[in-house]
This record gives C-alpha cells, structure tokens and sequence, in this order.
C-alpha cells in the first residue's frame, strides 16, 4: 500500500511563504495553472458567515430594531452597518464580508444568527444532501462546521451523530451546535476506527478525515499553523481504516460523503481505491458556480478505480477560496 | 467523561417553561427532553434517537438544571426559546447588556419601572427583544448567569439606547 502518512509534507521551513511554496510544488503536473495556485495560496482568505434559518425569528428582530425590512437577512444587516458584504456565488444565505475583523463580537455571532465558515469548506454538507428525518454519521466531526451545515440542513429534524475522537475538540462542537440552536446532534467521543457495528446502518455519512490540510494554506491563524505541523502525528493508512469502517455502517443505497483539505491524491483517490470494494460506487457531482477539477485514475506509475476520476478538487485559484477534495460515493442496494 | 442521557416526560418541563416565561406550550411541542445524571434536561429534536452508541456526550442542547427547588434555565435555552417569553423577562439598555455579558451584577434604581418584577428567581435578559441569556433577579437587582465561556463584554452592540 502506498499511502502516504497524513503528515507526509508536515516539516515547513521557518518562512511561511517558503512553507507554502515548498508544499505545492509536487502538484505542478496536475494543476492548470501552478502560478496562479501558488499566488492565491499566499493571499489570506475572504471572511465567510451563514445564515442559521434555525433563528429566523431572532433575525426579524433584529431587523426589526435596526430599521431594516422584518425579511432583512444577516447579510443586509452587516451591509447596513457598513460592512462589504456580497452573496456566495453557488450556495444562498451566505456571504463574503470585508472588513469585518472580528466576527466574534457580532451580536449575530454571538446569539448564533450566523457562522463563520471558510467557503470550500460549506460544500461537503451540500455534496452529501441529508434530508430531514434522516440518520446520518460525521465520523471525524470536531470543531463541527459541517456538522451544523448538515444538520441545519435537515431542519432540526432526524439524527446526526458527531463523532471526534478529541474531547477538546468536542466541547468546541458542542458550543458550536448550542450556539446555533441545533437539537438533532447526538455527540459521541469515540476512536473512529472501532465505531461500534450496532450503531449503524446510517443513510448518509460525512467523512471528513484527518489530513495533512494543505488546502488549508492560506490560514494564517496560528491554530491552523499549528495543525500543519501536528501532521507528523497522523500514521499511516488511518484514512483507509477509517473509510473501512465507515463503510460498514453505511446502509445500501446510502451515500458516503469523503473529503480532505488536501490535494494530495495520496490521501484522497489511493485512499478511496485501496478500501472500496465492487459495492461501492463514486458518482460524479458538481456544483453550480463552483469550479472543480476531475480526479485522477492514474496517479505515480499505478492504475486506479476508473471512478476515482469523479472525484472533485477545489484549488484555491478556481474559485478564491481554501483547498478541498470531495468524493461522494454511493453503496449498492436499495435506493431510496 | 460520556454518560447516559435517558428520554424522560417532557411535559413537565414544557409547563416549567410556560409558567415562568408564559412561552407558548407549543414552542416546546416538537421536542423531545432527555436527563443526564440527577439534574440536567437536554432538549432535542422530536425524533432524535441516539440508538444504542454509548458513551454518548450531549443529545440536542442543555435546557434546565433541576435538581434543587428552585430549577434553572441554560443560558442557551434562554436564549433558544425567550425571544417569546413574556413574564419575568428584563430589557437591558446597550450599557446593561454589556455589563450583563461580563458577568455582573447589575443594580436597578427604586424608581426604575422594572422593579416591578417579582422578588426573587430567574429572568429572561433581553436587548431591545432580543434574549441574550438569563439572570438571577432578586429585590432590585441582576445578576448575570452568563457562562464562563460565553462571556463577551467587548460585543459589538449595533442598537442605540
Ligand atoms: C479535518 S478535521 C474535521 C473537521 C470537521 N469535520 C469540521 O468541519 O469542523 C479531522 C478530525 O478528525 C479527528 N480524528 C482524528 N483521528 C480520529 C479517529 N481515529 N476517530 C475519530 N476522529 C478522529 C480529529 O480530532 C479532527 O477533529
């Protein structure tokens, strides 16, 4: 197997810019336009919130007191109080905002009329299309951004189970869904790789694994600095197992959804070729107003899955945003 | 650290929150409450169901503290469900908001027209309708039940007044 450690780029030179650079130079053959990727990935990333529809009627009052229309949404509040604020380009109730440092402070933040979420990274949820009433399982949840889209999504309604191995990381999930007002979230600490059989079957699962977050490049806050180096940590083959046993417990005719913010195929389409067998199926996808490239079926001298091609990379260049990759990926059996 | 959380009657923690704040009982309808050790209700979405996963670490969000005579509401519920609250709720002014979110106390003049409230128990805080978390109100004073981790005196308070 020739899976690289999460961690296989994780020693960066002192100079971030150098960091930065060093890091992407092995994708100049399967990118459009290296250049283009490295300027990109040194400018820092725009500021984006969503609107949680879960506050609706918080929202109206706010809007109310300001002045604004009682249908005025957190955008058309940030505008109004001189914020630079434009619509996302494929996804509605969220926006790109300048100027606004500390989003923290915000009464929205704080009575969770919205989140602060890096763009690429709203997709995943969308990809995988929980609907209310359903089951669904976020293996590797903390600190829960996707979580909340998803279970946002499906309205309050149905289950989602958020699961971190890292109880730190947990509580920061949970003051995330409290926040937002999220009451079908089901917390659980447990090593993803012994996720118990009995738990399942679930209709949709996210696998946002650990990874060695190169798309995350142009994070400059020091967490985010901090997790690049902390890749070392990561062993071999985790993403296969964790895969493996995800897939266990999907329900046939579910959808799993598995995504990294990495480019590295390493970690995304030899992953997905290694532990999925004849029942699996990755389905090509796209969103509408954002960019992606096709994945790779030949990748270091070795042959994969013909459908490791429909595999979705987001490189930050496309579309201004950090770096993704997004395989969704259909069990066989009963639809529906 | 994971513990049980156990379904439980929410009917009367439905009548709990309607005696106290007169919030609507059908607020709280489409919602199930489950209990966590001797004294935490948690609720959570009417068909939330966390199977058999054990250890599990929170079902939908912290609602009441029970436990003692007196029960007492999250921050986060107060803030969840008091937009519709109508009894024992107090409107701050851009000031008191801000002192409320670092965790003060906060004393009201005896001509203060919101002295009208009863002596003692927990209240709604809200700023111009907006719930911002609850309080311990007792003869003529707040006092802030805002969480550690929650408070925020530097917020960026957008309303005049
Ligand atoms: C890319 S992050 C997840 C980000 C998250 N999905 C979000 O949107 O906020 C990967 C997570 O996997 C967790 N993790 C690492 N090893 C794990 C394991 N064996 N089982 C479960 N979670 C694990 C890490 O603690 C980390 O929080």
């Amino acid at each position: 197997m020739h899976l690289r450690e999460p961690g296989g780029c994780g020693e960066y030179a002192a100079d971030p810019m150098q960091d930065t650079t060093q890091a992407l130079l092995r994708y100049k053959d399967l990118v459009d336009d290296w250049e283009a990727l490295v300027e990109t990935s040194h400018r820092p990333l725009p500021l984006v919130v969503w609107e949680n529809p879960l506050r609706r009627a918080h929202v109206e009052r706010l809007a109310i007191a300001t002045g604004l229309d009682r249908r005025a949404t957190v955008g058309e509040l940030l505008a109004s109080r001189g914020y630079e604020v434009e619509p996302l380009a494929w996804r509605g109730g969220a926006w790109r905002v300048r100027g606004l440092d500390k989003p923290g402070r915000t009464i929205e933040h704080y009575l969770g009329l919205m989140h602060v979420q890096e763009e690429v990274s709203l997709a995943p949820s969308a990809v995988l299309g929980a609907e209310s009433g359903e089951t669904v399982l976020d293996l590797c949840a903390a600190p829960g951004g996707k979580t909340a889209c998803i279970a946002v999504g499906m309205a309050n309604r149905g289950t989602v189970v958020a699961n971190d191995l890292r109880p730190q990381r947990l509580r920061a999930l949970r003051s995330n869904c409290e926040r937002l007002g999220i009451r079908n979230v089901v917390v659980t600490p447990i090593n993803g790789t012994r996720f118990p059989d009995d738990a399942g079957p679930f209709d949709r699962m996210l696998l946002d694994v650990p990874c060695s977050c190169e798309g995350n490049l142009r994070d400059s806050r020091p967490t985010a600095r901090r997790a690049r180096r902390n890749q070392v940590e990561g062993r071999g083959g985790l993403q296969a197992t964790l895969l493996g046993r995800a897939w266990k417990l999907l329900r046939p005719g579910g959808v799993l959804v598995y995504s990294t913010c990495t480019f590295a195929p390493e970690e995304n389409e030899l992953v997905l070729d290694h532990a999925l067998g004849e029942d699996a199926t990755i389905e090509p996808f796209s969103i509408a107003g954002l960019r992606h490239d096709a994945g790779v079926s030949h990748w270091a001298g070795k042959s994969l899955r013909a459908d490791c091609a429909n595999l979705a990379r987001y490189w930050p260049h496309h579309n201004d945003t950090g770096g993704f990759t997004i395989a969704r990926v259909r069990k066989a059996g009963a639809h529906g | 650290m994971g513990d049980h959380y156990l379904p439980v009657d929410g009917d009367p923690y439905r009548e709990w929150w309607h005696q106290q704040f007169a919030i609507p009982p059908d607020t709280l309808e489409g919602c199930s409450f489950w209990q966590r050790g001797r004294s935490s209700i948690w609720v959570a979405a009417a068909d939330v169901d966390p199977g058999r996963l054990t250890p599990v670490d929170g079902v939908g969000i912290p609602c009441l503290r029970i436990g003692r005579d007196v029960w007492k509401p999250t921050a986060i519920a107060a803030i969840e469900f008091g937009v519709e609250a109508c009894r024992n709720v107090v409107e701050l002014d851009t000031e008191e908001t801000r002192r409320f979110l670092d965790r003060e106390v906060i004393a009201f003049a005896a001509d203060d027209p919101r002295r009208t409230l009863p002596n003692r128990g927990f209240v709604i805080a809200r700023y111009h309708g907006l719930p911002m978390g609850c309080g311990l109100w007792s003869g003529g004073t707040l006092e802030s039940e805002v969480p550690k981790g929650r408070r925020l005196p530097e917020i960026d308070l957008p309303l005049r007044r």
